[in-house]
């Protein structure tokens, strides 16, 4: 298989390279297949390097992402307890840009016309796609209006973080933290209970403080690894109040309303910190490819199953996968290879897998993890467990987990943005 | 669109001539950094170049999930196993020790494992060149 790319490329060394140049048709433009991917998290960053170190020049990759570079969620929570910073977590497309040849942009996406498959920008500008990938993960469902500068959700990296860093490294002995967790499915599902334990060991062990941690969890139960953070919690002495509904959030007055057991109650504190429920960026619900709250995608290509040609992978596809950094990577690379056989006109790799895992932090110097190997089930058109038995996690916390945490981080984040 | 079949062995030769790893990565240190640098890869050089074509491998596909915890292409940056160029993968991951290793494997068929390897063997840069 060779496209016109290729053949440039020999013309140009063939001393041919102006004539090309002075057609009035750019033989590239008019036939090398244009894939425009939106968001550049770890899904759609994974996504393109993959598209370009697979497919090379027989595709051209654009990447559509607001922010000049990226702040990882995943670490974020050692943000809180001064373990790592933001800058820490921050990562530059320079690579994609540079080793791979993605034609990044920062603006930001305003529209997807599929009828005429292009998306326009923010500034107006119009892009034509042959396959559009949609990577733009989660949006927020608040309960009401209030300041997130005073009460954070910090479930997005970057000032978010930092400003609950603030808040929680100001708390005085006596005080009170209050943290919501929303109903699943939500982004990173251990994530808040491994906030809850990182705060928790910070105030109590390095500050050296006595602060009343109570967390407020929609769910009926801690949904992951219940085990480990239950022993972390008792440890700790949180306060853990299963099936409570946050109702109302009121930054001037610092209470949060919640219900729970069908009653309304109220608690006031110093930092609240509520991580709101959560659902499909607003994109995929203006190109009306959602189905409830997420977009219902075939997982053997995450194709949209409401729309051809529009791919939706990370945490706005809807998918029974578990929504997280990690799993992000996987899918991307099942999208890219999906959508380079699909423009080389070869069959679909029938049985893809992807994997999921995830080291979290309980402490300044203890981890837990939890991993699961995903199959494409081709009736149901979605991945499933890959074992009937339960895939094992780490069980108790300990500090050579929190070592690997790092090497799982390195080598994740670099497969993402280097 | 139609080429050829004189201009795409051209094409190919030149590709052949442009670059010149066969698999497309090679890297001068994999597997002594041990550091927790979460976003700096000064420590290991892994050159990447893109091919000029897309060409189906199944093998591929399937390991490039490896890659999230053993690097890119199974080049790992820090002391987490390269597994670049390994040719006993089916022995490896089974008598591996490592709980989150273990855990993986329960997902994976002798015959995946194989084709992760069959495409791993020829991938340069790892421990196991």
């Amino acid at each position: 298989m060779i496209n016109n790319t290729n053949r440039r490329d020999f013309l140009k060394l063939m001393g041919l390279g102006t004539l090309i140049s002075l057609s009035p048709i750019s033989l590239s433009a008019a036939t090398t297949p244009h894939i425009v991917i939106v968001g550049g998290g770890f899904a759609g960053a994974t996504c393109a390097k993959y598209l370009k170190m697979w497919g090379g020049d027989s595709v051209d990759v654009t990447v559509i992402e607001e922010n000049s570079s990226y702040i990882s969620p995943i670490l974020s929570n050692l943000v809180l307890n001064s373990q790592k910073t933001t800058s820490d977590l921050t990562f530059s497309y320079t690579p994609l840009k540079d080793t791979y040849k993605v034609n990044v942009i920062n603006k930001t996406l305003s529209s997807i016309t599929s009828s005429s498959k292009s998306i326009s920008l923010s500034d107006g500008t119009n892009i034509q796609y042959d396959k559009l990938v949609l990577a733009p993960g989660i949006d927020f469902e608040y309960t009401n209006s209030y300041d997130i500068s005073k009460i954070t959700h910090a479930w997005k990296s970057g000032d978010q973080v930092n400003l609950l860093k603030d808040q929680i490294q100001n708390l005085k002995n006596g005080d009170t933290f209050v943290m919501s967790i929303p109903k699943a499915p939500f982004r990173c599902p251990p994530g808040p209970y491994e906030r809850a334990c990182v705060i928790a060991d910070y105030l109590k062990n390095t500050k050296n403080i006595t602060v009343e941690v109570i967390v407020l969890d929609e769910n009926s139960d801690i949904i992951v690894e219940k085990d480990s953070f239950k022993a972390k919690f008792d440890e700790y002495g949180i306060n853990y109040m299963p099936s409570s509904v946050v109702s109302e959030v009121n930054d001037s007055t610092n209470t949060i309303q919640y219900v729970q057991n069908e009653v309304t109650k109220t608690l006031s504190a110093d930092v609240i910190n509520v991580i709101p429920n959560q659902k499909a960026a607003k994109i995929i619900f203006d190109a009306g490819l959602n189905s409830g709250n997420w977009a219902p995608v075939d997982t053997i290509s995450y194709e949209s199953t409401i729309q051809n040609d529009i791919h939706i992978i990370g945490d706005s596809q809807g998918s029974s996968q578990p929504k997280a950094g990690h799993i992000a990577n996987s899918e991307a690379k099942v999208c890219a290879d999906a959508i380079l056989r699909k423009v080389n006109n070869e069959v679909l790799f029938a049985s893809p897998k992807t994997n999921s895992a995830c080291y979290s932090p309980v402490s300044s110097n203890e981890a837990t993890w939890l991993t699961a190997v995903y199959n494409y089930n081709s009736s149901t058109k979605d991945m499933q467990l890959a074992n009937t038995t339960d895939f094992p996690a780490s069980g108790t916390a300990s500090s050579s987990n929190y070592d690997d945490m790092f090497l799982w981080s390195g080598n994740l984040f670099s497969d993402t943005f280097k | 669109m139609k080429i050829t079949n004189k201009v795409k062995t051209l094409g190919l030769l030149i590709s052949a001539v442009l670059f010149l790893s066969a698999c497309g990565v090679s890297s001068s240190d994999s597997s002594t950094t041990s550091d927790d640098s979460d976003n700096d890869s000064s420590n290991t050089e892994t050159v990447i170049t893109t091919p000029s074509t897309f060409t189906i491998n199944d093998g591929r596909t399937l390991g490039s999930q490896c890659a999230q915890c053993h690097g890119t292409n199974g080049i790992s940056i820090n002391k987490w196993d390269s597994i670049a160029g390994e040719d006993d993968l089916v022995d490896e991951v089974y008598e591996h020790n490592d709980p989150i290793m273990d855990a993986q494997m329960k997902g994976y068929t002798i015959s995946e494992i194989q084709s992760i390897q069959t495409w791993l063997s020829t991938v340069k840069g790892g421990d196991d060149d």
